[in-house]
């Protein structure tokens, strides 16, 4: 029933499905949302545009196909994604299917797997990831929202922030500690799943980030009530769900896309300003190109190391700071480069560049801070190259 | 570091390097060559030729294992991580792509030497402290004599033959010059590796017709990709080396002890190695790639990408070793600590074939002319 009826295009040969999802994407993808400077589609255009994805037969590239997934190996995954870049396309958060549809997959029960996926496949559900709190970024695990047991049903009682898309989602996956006397933090927590966004006991408060968007959120649970089965894998094992949450997908969150596209945006402004010869700035320039061109060698290479199946989490972690930290400086030199138009607000008073600078500099920002900040990644890198610490 | 990955062939190579490092080779010696007026030892330079280590790249029809760069570059590798001081690039890489490109005339009597270990060979090509315009020199070759200064050449030895770059009926010629030719001088100067680098001086040193290698073309192709290999063998060792420095220096700080607790387990200290890991990470991957658009698309194509790899690695090595000072704290800079030798051969692999700042600028200059003749 889950099945994707779509031909399998596992089988085609990477250059045959590089051009076919190219020439799909060429005449399907809406002119209005190429290179945006908006950077991500939300609510309603998210689910058109994966719905779009779902009728092409280009929905879920990872997932298998029995579960409605394309069923696509790690390389044509890639390609699929350079292809995304290649139009121009805007990047949108899809949780459901990166994250939740991810884990049902491995870790849900059958009813959950019919009950889920099938919804996330066609766009008509977006979800939303619920695991830091106020008291509990870096150290997740001391996250203080409780589910109790009540008869068939859960009763969670918390808050999360920094939710994602919150605003826009229709459900919501949690940690929450439901053994409040487990020996260890980490022992006691079970993943979640709340429903409806909108039930009882629910609100979702929308936060301003720091580019102006409410895209995040910080969300109360008060005496929400889920059915007991709502829990995906086993209770109180939530910690090992959720460290195991992204498997070889963890590699897209060290593209060099964000680090590329911002360089694009770099070579546009200098020409604009006339500046391709200007000293001042040329020695930073060239630099945050070298940059570029090294991240994007190292992203190839574990890639290739993902692909034969031998990639660790140092690595992992090494090119998720070295992606964000690389994005950061080049939107920095961005900025440099533009010296006094560094600081407008919109796209700066230049003849017939559009591009909003400040925007790339401020969306940089948290790239170093969500998903695991540069620093916890650097401490699980330092546990790797000098084992733990000797003390303690 | 798990992404590196050696095929069949790079593996069996490593092996044997590695047993012939464990047997014969020591910071030991390393300090004794330093001594030794080449900066290194020719019996050894016998030893890796024996090994097949010199005749790795020349083809097999000058009597060399042929291999091609990229299964080479272990070598390279392994002789960066044990500061081997014999010049294995120099002679070994870059003179023996020229060799390649001239097999049919240089064929026995300057191949043979170069496999069996009687001779090293070197490529006197540069005239300034840059690497630009190398292939505009003003070394002349007229009426069978050169004349004219180049600067900088590596593996100067009493058993070191020339590959000379100079302007011959006004187009690029490579000539063959022997060690001890009339008219040649040599002044090495001491480098901080131990090694020389020797400024030598042509007047009127005469060249026979055969001994004029290539011309035109053929020569500027065969000097461009001579400089190409050489880049990359020399990121290979750099990386070798840093990896050594590194490992050395994360060892150390988990052994000593101030204020009750190993000094690796300050916060600070860790992730200024992790720092550092992360730059041997960028320079490993970017010589590798840059290593496949080389033998992929040519060594036009690969300029940009070669250049950037010699400015990750140069900056890279220097960074590790500085810090490893650092971290070894007063001992680190004494003369009996093995760490120095690391910063010190680091300070000239660096900067052989253009340092940092220099290819960072090359990289973007080449990209930026790249994009102007696509029409972009
Ligand atoms: C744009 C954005 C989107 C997000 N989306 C989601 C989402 O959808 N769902 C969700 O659950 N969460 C989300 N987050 C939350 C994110 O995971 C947390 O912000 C992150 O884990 C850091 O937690 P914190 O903000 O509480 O910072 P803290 O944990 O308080 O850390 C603050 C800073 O302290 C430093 N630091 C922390 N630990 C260490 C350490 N061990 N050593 C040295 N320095 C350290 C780091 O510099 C860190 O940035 C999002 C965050 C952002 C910015």
């Amino acid at each position: 029933m889950l099945e994707n009826n779509h031909k399998d295009m596992s089988v085609l040969s990477d250059d045959e499905f590089r051009m076919k999802f190219r020439n799909w994407l060429e005449t399907t993808y809406p002119d209005e949302w190429k290179n945006p400077v908006v950077f991500r589609l939300h609510g309603a255009e998210e689910t058109r545009w994966l719905r779009m994805l779902y009728d092409g037969g280009f929905r879920c590239p990872g997932w298998p196909r029995k579960y409605g997934g394309m069923g696509l190996g790690l390389r044509k995954q890639l390609i699929y994604h350079e292809e995304l870049e290649r139009i121009g396309a805007a990047r949108n958060v899809d949780t459901g299917a990166t994250l939740l549809g991810a884990t049902i997959i491995r870790h849900g029960t059958d009813a959950q797997k019919q009950k889920y996926l099938p919804e996330v496949l066609n766009g008509d559900c977006l979800w939303c990831q619920g695991f830091s709190e106020p008291n509990a970024g870096s150290d997740l695990a001391s996250l203080k929202t409780t589910a109790v047991l009540d008869g068939d049903e859960y009763v969670i009682n918390g808050t999360k922030i920094w939710t994602t898309m919150a605003p826009f989602s229709h459900k919501i996956f949690l940690l929450a500690r439901t053994d409040m006397n487990a020996p260890r933090p980490q022992q006691g927590i079970s993943m979640l799943i709340v429903d409806d966004m909108k039930q009882e006991g629910m609100i979702v408060r929308s936060i301003t980030n720091l580019n102006g968007e409410a895209e995040f959120a910080q969300v109360f649970f008060d005496d929400v009530r889920i059915p007991a089965t709502n829990v995906i894998y086993k209770v109180n094992k939530g910690w090992d769900v959720a460290k195991a949450m992204l498997g070889d997908e963890r590699i897209f969150i060290g593209s060099p896309s964000l680090a590329n596209q911002t360089f694009t945006v770099l070579e546009e402004l200098i020409s604009q300003m006339g500046k391709e010869t200007d000293e001042l700035f040329k020695a930073e320039v060239a630099k945050a190109f070298c940059d570029l061109n090294d991240l994007r060698a190292l992203f190839a290479q574990v890639c290739d190391a993902a692909i034969r199946g031998v990639a660790d989490g140092k690595t992992y972690s090494t090119i998720k700071v070295q992606a964000s930290e690389t994005f950061k400086r080049i939107s920095d030199t961005l900025i440099n480069v533009a010296q006094e138009y560094g600081a407008s607000v919109g796209h700066p008073d230049l003849d017939g560049f559009e591009k909003d600078i400040l925007a790339f500099f401020l969306i940089a920002r948290p790239s170093t801070i969500y998903g695991g900040a540069s620093e916890v990644q650097k401490t699980i890198i330092a546990r790797d190259i000098f084992g733990p610490l000797a003390k303690r | 570091m798990v992404w590196r990955h050696d095929n069949e062939m790079q593996r069996m190579l490593r092996d044997s390097i590695d047993a012939h490092v464990s047997a014969n080779h020591s910071t030991d010696r390393v300090r004794e060559c330093r001594e030794m007026s080449a900066g290194f030892d020719l019996q050894e330079w016998k030893s890796m030729a024996e090994l097949g280590w010199t005749g790795v790249l020349l083809s097999e029809e000058s009597g060399g294992t042929g291999l091609p760069l990229s299964e080479s570059l272990p070598l390279a590798e392994v002789i960066g991580r044990n500061l081997f001081p014999e010049p294995f690039v120099a002679s070994a890489i870059i003179a023996a792509t020229i060799l390649n490109a001239a097999y049919s005339k240089a064929f026995q009597v300057i191949a043979e030497p170069l496999v069996d270990g009687s001779r090293v060979i070197t490529l006197a090509f540069q005239e300034r402290p840059s690497m630009k315009s190398v292939a505009e020199p003003s070394v002349t070759c007229k009426g069978g004599k050169l004349n004219g200064t180049k600067l900088f050449v590596p593996a100067w030895s009493d058993i070191t033959d020339l590959l000379v770059t100079c302007v011959l009926d006004e187009k690029l010629a490579i000539v063959f010059v022997p060690g001890n030719a009339e008219g040649l001088v040599a002044s090495p100067t001491k480098m901080s590796d131990g090694s020389l680098m020797t400024t030598l001086k042509f007047s009127g040193v005469a060249i026979e017709p055969e001994n004029i290698l290539l011309q035109g073309q053929t020569a500027l192709d065969a000097l461009n990709l001579a400089i190409a290999n050489g880049t990359l063998a020399l990121c290979a060792q750099m990386e070798g080396l840093a990896t050594a420095a590194f490992d050395i220096t994360v060892d150390y700080m988990k052994n000593r002890v101030q204020f009750n607790q190993p000094i690796a387990d300050f916060q600070a200290n860790r992730f200024v190695m992790v720092d550092l890991n992360g730059e041997i990470e960028l320079g490993g991957a970017s010589w590798r790639q840059a290593l496949i658009d080389l033998e992929k698309n040519g060594f036009e194509a690969a300029h940009v990408s070669i250049s950037a790899a010699k400015a990750r690695c140069s900056e890279m090595v220097l960074g590790v070793t500085k810090a490893s000072i650092q971290y070894h704290g007063g001992i680190g800079f004494t003369e009996d600590a093995d760490i120095g030798l690391y910063l010190k051969a680091a300070l000239r692999l660096s900067s052989w074939l253009g340092g940092a700042a220099y290819h960072r600028a090359a990289a973007y200059d080449m990209y930026r002319e790249g994009q102007v003749d696509a029409g972009k």
